[in-house]
């Protein structure tokens, strides 16, 4: 599934992955391929990426996560 | 007709000129680098933002969440955001845009008030005696959010608070350099701008109430800030290309002066000779 991590001043990150975890408003949230569709608001952390066995991570300050299809978007808070 | 001194200092000045505009436009292109990074880095950020909101809104009863910024109501007073630059001398951009905004406002049945983001804009609601909700001048050439969150938050008061009923936006989009077109973008309430059908049946976290609660807000912040930025990007195009052009005339201009220069100093001499010829020719007579 495609992942894009947008702040109000730049994509942070944009790549096809395999899991996301990201801190949801509800707490931590795992994504997989074929999620329902789902809004949350997001809590400060990191989202932690999966793909091809590497993990990389995303510190983000607050913000949305949006899941729709095989997309998610990420409304990044910006960090200053 | 002037003398060859007289036309001599025009010259000078008019090179100072040229070099004073040479400096602007110079200072406009190094600014516009940044601001149109900006503007079309923070595209991404506002067109994924409007997808959600538009995806969302559908899916949302009214009635049940009760979001202030989604509320239509009878309109017995309009409010627009005008976003225009502090400074002139951006060729027809800051007519453009109060053109369009004037436009705009005659066009309304209800009366408009402004919230004025420019001290250009600030003039123009005071020329025209419009009611100024709020006034914002002197935003850095590199807008923050920090600079356009209070613009943003006066502007929901003002609906919420029911001192306007609607919101409209107006500012110069950034197409390219050479072109910027004004535009003005309904702002609240927020009107989801895709089709039913287009839906996504979401499942909110916390609820939906609360989700698009912290949403809506947070859309309105970025239009406003994205309309901040495409309007500074605008502005430093603007100006870079009307001061460029100002080079140009005046250099064509020193160009005219010389050869005029050049003609009369000649006239002079010649003159000049044909009275030493003429004298000597009476003296040999």
């Amino acid at each position: 599934m495609k992942l894009e991590i947008v702040t109000t001043e730049e994509t942070i990150f944009s790549d096809d992955v395999d899991i996301i975890i990201a801190p949801g408003a509800e707490g931590q949230l795992g994504i997989l391929p074929r999620h329902a569709s789902l809004l949350t608001a997001l809590n400060s952390g990191d989202i932690v990426v999966r793909k091809d066995g590497k993990e990389s991570v995303v510190k983000v300050e607050g913000g949305f996560l949006e899941v729709a299809g095989d997309h998610v978007r990420v409304l990044a808070n910006s960090n200053q | 007709m002037a003398s060859v001194r007289q036309i001599a200092r025009r010259i000078r000045s008019v090179e100072n000129t040229a070099k004073i505009t040479k400096a602007m436009s110079m200072i406009a292109a190094s600014k516009l680098r940044r601001s149109q990074d900006a503007a079309t880095q923070g595209r991404s950020y506002a067109e994924n933002m409007a997808a959600i909101v538009s995806n969302v809104v559908f899916q949302v009863d009214e009635e049940e969440s009760h979001q202030p910024l989604l509320e239509s109501r009878l309109i017995k007073n309009t409010g627009i955001a005008i976003i225009a630059p502090d400074r002139g001398l951006t060729g027809g951009l800051n007519a453009n845009i109060l053109r369009s905004a004037n436009d705009f406002i005659k066009s309304q049945n209800a009366p408009v008030k402004v919230v004025a983001v420019g001290k250009k804009s600030l003039d123009f609601a005071r020329r025209n005696n419009l009611e100024i909700i709020a006034e914002y001048t002197g935003i850095s050439d590199r807008p923050t959010p920090g600079d356009t969150l209070p613009i943003a938050g006066d502007i929901t008061e003002a609906f919420s608070n029911e001192i306007v009923d609607s919101f409209h936006i107006a500012y110069g989009q950034f197409v390219n350099t050479t072109l910027q077109r004004p535009v003005i973008e309904p702002l609240l309430p927020v009107i989801p701008s895709g089709t039913a059908a287009n839906a996504v049946g979401y499942i909110f976290e916390p609820n939906a109430a609360e989700v698009l609660g912290r949403l809506l807000p947070r859309y309105v912040e970025t239009l406003v800030h994205h309309a901040v930025l495409e309007g500074n990007a605008s502005e430093q195009s603007a100006r870079m290309v009307a001061m460029n052009q100002a080079t140009d005339n005046a250099n064509e201009m020193v160009e005219d002066l010389t050869l005029l220069m050049n003609k009369l100093r000649q006239e002079k001499i010649t003159t000049e000779l044909l009275d030493i010829v003429g004298g000597v020719a009476a003296l040999e007579s």
